[in-house]
């Protein structure tokens, strides 16, 4: 259960969190505690640590292998279907199994005369969560829609798998031919298919009204609480940049750990941070992150007459990469930059006296509509 | 003796302790002056009286205050302000909303608008001012509503496209008085 408000000894609201289905903070306010995602702590690398290993919310997989190598790919969370599935401790498959199994045995139970009839059900049940578990995750994490839509199709797939090898093992198991098996399987898997999908799709559409989101294809429509133009935050992934800053570091205070990372508020407001702060000194070294060619010099007064824009093609769209706070840009409007060249220095424009220096980046494009959708800059 | 060197204990603790306040720009609302500035870490705003009666001063804010106008919501004695200020890539406006009780205002921010300087494709000529608000009556009900960015050439009033958008008087009102519930 992932933590959405903590309230003080009177009730007062402390802390709150929205999150997007992964796990990256949608919106939120304080910062009191680091148990948040699924009840995890956030540690302060900006990583939950789920006891088995540690699961990156904002790329949406785990840093390290699934210790027991199980489902499509070993570094995806909960089998890509975050909200009908949990994975309380990074080894989801295993408990999907075990309940499969047990589930099976107690609804077979009139049918158990001796050990053998036991392993045999329970073998049959573990097959089927764990067959049901792995074709729903590994179909989840192949389709690019939510909502109503992706639950159904990620529930009746799974739900067919389960119910088809459960259907047909537990009809070969009372003795059954294999044709009568299989027409056994068959319908249980229908069934499987047809609930599955029916609860699975209406419990995922449900959570993607909770956030903010459509019903039926779970697409996010997020304002970020702005007023004429608007942000949102898009779903989509870009390829890992060059380190921007020669640390690579992200900034923090005192009182905010979160001050410098993408989709954070901060001060207690709402409004969440579009970009990622990378801390440094004045006048250290500031690196493009990706191919492109700069169109701007001087963004603003926020950002200061040096900062620097490079429209980079990522992905096949092209994004704005912003560059803010500098203190001395050596690029000109016009330059083809490569990834890793240094296109500038840090410095202080229109950064808060009692804020670290930082280099601001966003990568964003403008949508119809009067949005800037914006993604996470990364680097590796 | 004694007591002399704790008077001057006193004094050298109170002096190291006090909130450092610079003030960079003053605004006059009739006898009411509104001063913004700078101080330790934050950034600051005192409300005086001219006599030098002080209402209100706050250092509590990150960024920097972009501009104050005035605007009586809740018609007691005293005026009411409406505020901006900048943050990286956005402004937050708000309000200073008076009170019969010390400390005399409370501040409620009340939308954030993205910067057109940095999202939209704008270049100001010399005589033109890029405002984060100004007060306008748009509505014709003799009552001052919200505008937020527009570009400001002498008295003429230029809305960007998507950036502007309006804040009624009544739309204000409720917001505060929602926030302050």
């Amino acid at each position: 259960m992932s933590s959405k408000a903590l309230v003080d000894e009177s009730g007062n609201i402390d802390q709150t969190r929205h999150y997007y289905p992964y796990g990256a903070i949608r919106t939120g306010t304080g910062n009191i505690s680091d148990y948040q995602y699924s009840g995890k702590e956030l540690d302060r690398t900006g990583f939950y640590y789920f006891g088995a290993r540690y699961y990156d919310p904002n790329f949406k997989r785990w840093l390290s292998c699934d210790p027991d190598e199980q489902g499509w790919s070993p570094y995806v969370y909960c089998g890509g279907n975050p909200v009908n599935m949990v994975d309380p401790d990074g080894e989801f498959f295993i408990e999907a199994m075990i309940i499969g199994a047990l589930f099976n045995t107690m609804m077979n139970a009139q049918n158990i005369d001796n050990i053998g009839d036991f392993l045999g059900y329970a073998a049959v049940g573990a097959l089927a969560g764990g067959g049901g578990a792995f074709v729903g995750s590994a179909i989840a994490g192949a389709i690019s829609f939510g909502g109503f839509a992706g639950g159904f199709v990620t529930g009746a797939s799974g739900g067919f798998i389960g119910g088809f090898v459960g259907g047909s093992g537990n009809t070969w198991m009372s003795g059954a031919n294999f044709r009568e098996g299989l027409l056994a399987g068959v319908e249980a898997g229908g069934i499987g298919a047809l609930t599955g999908g029916l609860l699975s799709g209406t419990v995922a559409g449900i959570d993607a009204l909770k956030s903010n989101a459509n019903f039926w294809n779970g697409k996010v429509y997020e304002s970020g609480g702005n007023f004429g133009a608007k942000g949102k935050f898009l779903d989509e992934e870009i390829p890992a940049g060059h380190k921007p800053t020669d640390t690579g570091e992200i900034a923090t205070t005192d009182n905010n750990p979160n001050y410098g990372k993408y989709g954070y508020t901060r001060d207690g407001g709402t409004r969440p941070h579009f970009g990622t702060d990378y801390v440094g000194d004045v006048d250290d070294n500031v690196y493009d992150m990706y191919d492109g060619t700069v169109t701007k010099i001087g963004l603003g007064k926020s950002y200061g007459p040096e900062s620097v824009r490079v429209n980079s093609v990522l992905n096949g769209k092209n994004y704005n990469v912003d560059y803010g706070h500098l203190s001395k840009s050596i690029v000109a409007a016009g330059d083809v930059v490569r990834s890793g060249d240094l296109i500038g220095y840090m410095g202080r424009y229109g950064i808060p006296n009692g804020s670290p220096t930082h280099v601001h980046i966003s990568v964003w494009r403008p949508l119809p509509g009067g949005y800037q959708g914006f993604v996470m800059p990364w680097w590796r | 003796m004694i007591k002399l060197i704790f008077i001057c204990f006193f004094i050298l603790n109170i002096s190291f302790s006090a909130e450092q306040y610079e003030f960079t720009k003053i605004y006059t609302f009739g006898d009411f002056i509104v001063e913004t500035g700078f101080c330790n870490k934050h950034i600051s705003i005192r409300i005086s009286e001219k006599s030098k009666v002080l209402f209100f001063e706050d250092c509590s804010l990150d960024g920097v205050y972009c501009d104050i106008d005035t605007l009586f919501l809740n018609f007691d004695k005293l005026p009411d302000f409406i505020y901006c200020y900048n943050l990286e890539d956005y402004s937050i406006i708000g309000v200073l909303i008076s009170d019969t009780i010390y400390p005399y205002y409370r501040k409620v921010d009340l939308i954030d608008v993205f910067s057109p300087e940095i999202y939209g494709n704008i270049n100001l000529s010399n005589d033109e001012t890029l405002k984060e608000f100004v007060l306008f009556d748009i509505n014709n009900d003799n009552r001052k509503d919200i505008i937020t960015n527009v570009i400001k050439r002498g008295t003429n009033l230029y809305p960007i496209n998507p950036f502007s958008d309006t804040l009624s008087y009544y739309q204000i009102r409720n917001m505060v008085k929602n926030k302050l519930k």
